[in-house]
């Protein structure tokens, strides 16, 4: 049994070892050795932050939220100059430590092996200070106790990320990371101002003994708290950034932003709603933030599957995912506004699986794509094609992440989305308005699973299957093992976590409302269910299946050409992913907005008919034609009308500080 | 007991799904004054392909073997869960369990079909995907209105509770959730109006354009499934609608296996009856065909709550 102290003490060292890490590499250039070194130093230090976060969330027997009971743990002892439980764990930093630690560790090890392969796009010393600090700004968050300093480990977190956007310094970087900056700026300006009026102003209270949200002051700071946290997580109109940026950064720092960050804002809106708001939020606000996240999960879904850049549509799929845990968070609040206490706790516990299965597939799918682009040296999925033949076992574990990522059996993503579901359409008959609220939910749920699985299926046939359309693809190397590695384990826990999720969540939250545990099996909403006899079933019908079929055919298969109508088959006659996704772009072009020009030049004077014909395919995105565009041109045109003061004459722009200062004065007194 | 019973019912699902196939063709041959091959040339043609020696395309990889084994499975899994024959109220069989298997039962097919490199295969499964996104939101609409009407999440415990009572009387609105439950069916069976099973045309095939590149066994296998989960999903629907007279639900063995008989040849002679009727729908109209649906299983679900 560690003690309190010996979790205290891991929990620091895993704080304190990245940064040691990032300044060491400062020194080596981009020396593949001393790679290898801060890798490992990094390794080190998340194992050990694991095993603390780990320790403390297993050993110790705590309600599933917080009350004031939970002994915290506090940091801030070993730290004389700060005030006591200013840095403290509970049960909620515990879990997300474990997450931001177990990523990390998975991200560093694939960094090892992956980043010599880049060796001339990037500058490591830069790539490897500018990961320490944004893991140690990740982990400082978590473990804040009060609004200052999780204001100050926010923006530590969020800058060093700008420098992971920028890392190769293309020009597209550039644009992709400054759309990033101004929006984690404006989001943490709202952080700011809103944590500022939930504390009254006092940003060094602990966030346990934050006042209770009561008066419009408190509850807009709460609101402005909720867009803070949106704008980081991707959440729809905010979300415009994400996908630019996210696909910019190296892929084990991608890995990081779309699999470990993401996880910290959310974090960030649980703490405000678990320890600030105690989750008594106003119902119109909890009303137009299942909105917003609702439309951000099924947008998400979309997107991802009618795009065709394989890590923007990871990129996509992870705004989908954000907007899937804030609705589940959204449920939560609901469900207690309601009084439902055991089904707010089956979300709440749905949401944290959710969470943890992210964290694994997709830095596993961002780890895996930077291996599989490395090879291919395109990120367009129509330019790949034909790697499963290539590479079998490399595209066995790239499939089973897509099947965590379309949350179906045996992933964990599935009963996570199980116990969501079962529980909502379990309580949908508490009235008539509250059941048709809960029964939209399902349904755009149920729509955005639907995409979700599209989405997954495409990336993984575009990729893998049928013959390479390039000669890149075609002609790929062997991938290393060591690769490999890291993403396959990634795959193997989201699985696993899947199939021992009674067994890992009676160790978690052994004293949970809403989900109950017997044996193997998961009882939710009065329906038990067994994820280990599911799997077991399904092997048990593929064994069956295929012990049938060699007792009843033995006769080997004669290899053939594919049929091909008396033409030979090219790789330009199939199907790229762009043309996969054709019904769904058109089905739901309201949302896509794609606009299809076909240009037709004259090609000779005298004969109209001989004509030179360009087809222009372009996405716009919603967001930036109905929002972002209307905005920038109001403001323009503000701008403009106030540009006519500029007279440029000393005595008016004087003549205008004092009428200000009059008025200043009369509002004031 | 129950566990012989449904064992035994399963494997009579297994056993008769080619039969019904074979049924629906007859009638169908019926309604449009043809003779019609006897019912049982499901079976000859699955045998002849079974003997038959397998080739396999060079651009094919693992996945393609794969798929097979894959949709195959699930559907024998969605035979065993589903209640056709005999409805078990025990644990397995969980509603949003035998959504995700569909799905996953799709997704390997639309790989495999997918996999090797054929403009058709690729056609055939770009389609089929879209069919299964779309689909797969109207049975989770459906299945919340079954569930939290009866209370129960588990197939058979469902058509057990709508037993107890006339349905139509205590909950007049699951009519809706049933008529969206009926375009699933249809849907998922790779039926008229979204699919042509017995087209010849590729450029209008779903589900046999993905099945182009298979031969013998392989095909067989799909082939089966296919038919299986048809044959199992429309049952499931005609116990749904007229869940009385079925074993389990307090039916003498007798009469249940006469209720069951009397559903497949209704049942069988409803889809010739449709599939006669109307045309195949363009496949870029689909999208009013399921929105119909979804808002159907909505409404279906809205109204049973409120009254």
């Amino acid at each position: 049994m560690l003690s309190q102290n010996a979790i205290a003490y891991l929990i620091i060292i895993a704080l304190g070892l990245p940064l040691v890490a990032g300044i060491f590499g400062l020194f080596g250039k981009n020396s593949k050795a001393f790679n290898t070194a801060v890798g490992i130093m990094n390794m080190l230090g998340a194992a050990l932050g694991a095993c603390g976060a780990g320790a403390f969330l297993f050993l110790q027997d705590r309600g599933l939220f917080l009350s004031s009971s939970a002994p915290l743990l506090d940091l801030a002892r070993f730290f004389p100059f700060l005030p006591s439980h200013a840095l403290s764990v509970d049960m909620l930093s515990a879990y997300f430590l474990l997450i931001v630690n177990v990523g990390f560790f998975l991200v560093s090890w694939f960094s090892i092996f992956y980043l010599p392969r880049e060796s001339d796009r990037y500058r490591f010393p830069w790539l490897h200070i500018a990961t320490a600090l944004f893991v140690f700004g990740m982990q400082l968050t978590v473990v804040s106790g009060t609004p200052l300093i999780f204001l100050f480990a926010w923006e530590i977190m969020s800058f060093a990320a700008y420098f992971l956007v920028i890392a190769d310094r293309s020009a597209e970087s550039v644009k992709a990371g400054f759309s990033y900056a101004i929006m984690t700026q404006l989001g943490a300006a709202c952080l700011i101002a809103g944590f500022a009026l939930v504390s009254r102003g006092n940003m060094n209270a602990l966030f346990l003994e934050l006042p209770p949200v009561a008066g419009a002051a408190a509850v807009a700071g709460l609101i402005l708290l909720i867009i803070g946290f949106a704008a980081k997580a991707g959440i729809f109109p905010f979300h415009e950034w994400l996908p630019a940026a996210h696909p910019q950064a190296p892929s084990s720092s991608s890995a990081l932003m779309s699999g470990v960050m993401l996880k910290v804002a959310l974090y960030g809106l649980l703490r405000v709603f678990e320890t600030v708001a105690h989750f008594t939020l106003p119902l119109p606000v909890i009303f137009g933030f299942l909105a917003l996240t609702l439309f951000t999960a099924f947008y998400g879904a979309l997107m991802a599957a009618v795009e065709s850049d394989l890590k923007r549509a990871l990129a996509w799929s992870s705004v989908e995912n954000m907007g899937i845990m804030f609705s589940m968070a959204g449920m939560v609040a609901l469900f207690f506004a309601l009084g439902g206490n055991g089904a707010a706790g089956a979300v709440w516990i749905a949401l944290l699986v959710f969470a943890f299965c992210h964290m694994l597939f997709k830095s596993g799918l961002f780890m895996a794509s930077g291996a599989l682009i490395s090879e291919t040296h395109t990120r367009d999925l129509d330019l790949m094609g034909g790697l499963a033949k290539k590479w079998p076992v490399f595209s066995g574990m790239f499939l089973a992440l897509c099947l965590c990522a379309a949350a179906l059996p045996p992933a964990g993503t599935f009963y996570s989305e199980w116990i969501f579901m079962t529980t909502v359409a379990s309580s949908i008959g508490a009235g008539a308005i509250i059941g048709l609220i809960l029964t939209i939910v399902i349904s755009v749920f149920a729509l955005a699973a639907g995409l979700a699985a599209f989405a997954m299926v495409k990336i993984f046939a575009g990729a893998f299957l049928a013959k390479p359309r390039s000669d890149h693809a075609a002609h790929v190397g062997g991938l290393p093992l060591a690769l490999y590695a890291s993403p396959a384990v990634a795959g193997v826990l989201c699985v696993a976590l899947g199939i021992f999720l009674p067994y890992f969540l009676r160790g978690v939250f052994p004293s949970a409302e809403g989900v109950m545990f017997s044996g193997s099996a998961l009882m939710v909403g009065g329906t038990s269910f067994s994820p280990l006899t599911v799997v077991l079933s399904l092997m048990a019908a593929v064994a069956g299946v295929w012990i049938l079929r060699s007792v009843f055919v033995s006769r080997r298969p004669r290899t053939t050409d594919t049929w091909d109508c008396g033409a030979p088959l090219t790789s330009r006659m199939e199907y790229t992913a762009t043309a996969f996704a054709a019904p769904p772009r058109f089905f739901f072009h309201i949302f896509t907005l794609p606009l299809k020009k076909i240009i037709s030049q004259p090609v000779s004077a005298d004969n109209r008919w001989i004509v030179q014909k360009k087809l222009e395919h372009e996405s716009r995105t919603i967001a930036e034609a109905f929002i972002y565009r209307p905005v920038a041109r109001a403001i323009d045109g503000i701008a403009g009308r106030v540009k006519r003061l500029q007279s440029g004459v000393v005595q008016f722009y004087l003549a205008l500080i004092f009428v200000a200062l009059v008025v200043t004065l009369i509002v004031a007194l | 007991m129950n566990m012989l019973i449904s064992t035994v019912s399963t494997v009579l699902m297994l056993a008769l799904a080619p039969l019904f196939i074979g049924c629906v063709r007859k009638f169908k041959a019926w309604l449009g004054n043809r003779r019609g091959a006897p019912v049982i040339t499901p079976y000859r043609s699955l045998a002849t392909l079974l003997r038959k020696e397998m080739t396999i395309s060079e651009h094919a990889s693992w996945v393609f073997r794969a798929a097979p084994y894959v949709v195959l499975s699930v559907a024998v899994l969605v035979a065993i869960f589903v209640p056709t024959v005999f409805a078990s109220g025990s644990a397995t069989g969980n509603l949003f369990l035998v959504s995700a298997l569909l799905m996953v039962g799709a997704g390997a097919l639309v790989m495999g079909g997918m996999d090797a490199a054929s403009a058709f295969g690729g056609m055939g499964s770009s389609r089929e995907m879209t069919i299964a996104m779309l689909t797969e939101p109207c049975l989770i609409v459906v299945i919340a209105a079954l569930g939290s009407v009866t209370g129960l999440w588990n197939a058979g415990g469902v058509v057990q509770t709508l037993a107890s009572a006339p349905w139509w009387f205590v909950h007049p609105f699951l009519v809706f959730t049933f008529a969206a439950f009926a375009m699933i069916v249809l849907a998922e069976g790779a039926r008229y109006p979204v699919d042509n099973p017995t087209t010849h045309l590729e450029l209008t095939m779903v589900h046999e354009a993905m099945v182009l590149e298979y031969s013998g066994p392989y095909l067989a296998m799909l082939e089966y499934a296919s038919m299986l989960k048809f044959a199992v999903l429309a049952l499931w629907a005609a116990n749904l609608v007229v869940p009385y007279g079925i074993l389990g639900a307090g039916a003498p063995l007798l009469s249940g296996v006469v209720v069951f008989v009397a559903k497949f040849i209704v049942v069988a002679f409803l889809t010739a009856l449709l599939e006669s009727m109307v045309a195949k729908m363009r496949f870029y109209r689909l999208q009013e065909y399921f929105t119909t649906a979804y808002l159907l299983a909505f409404f279906g679900l809205i109204l049973s709550l409120i009254f």
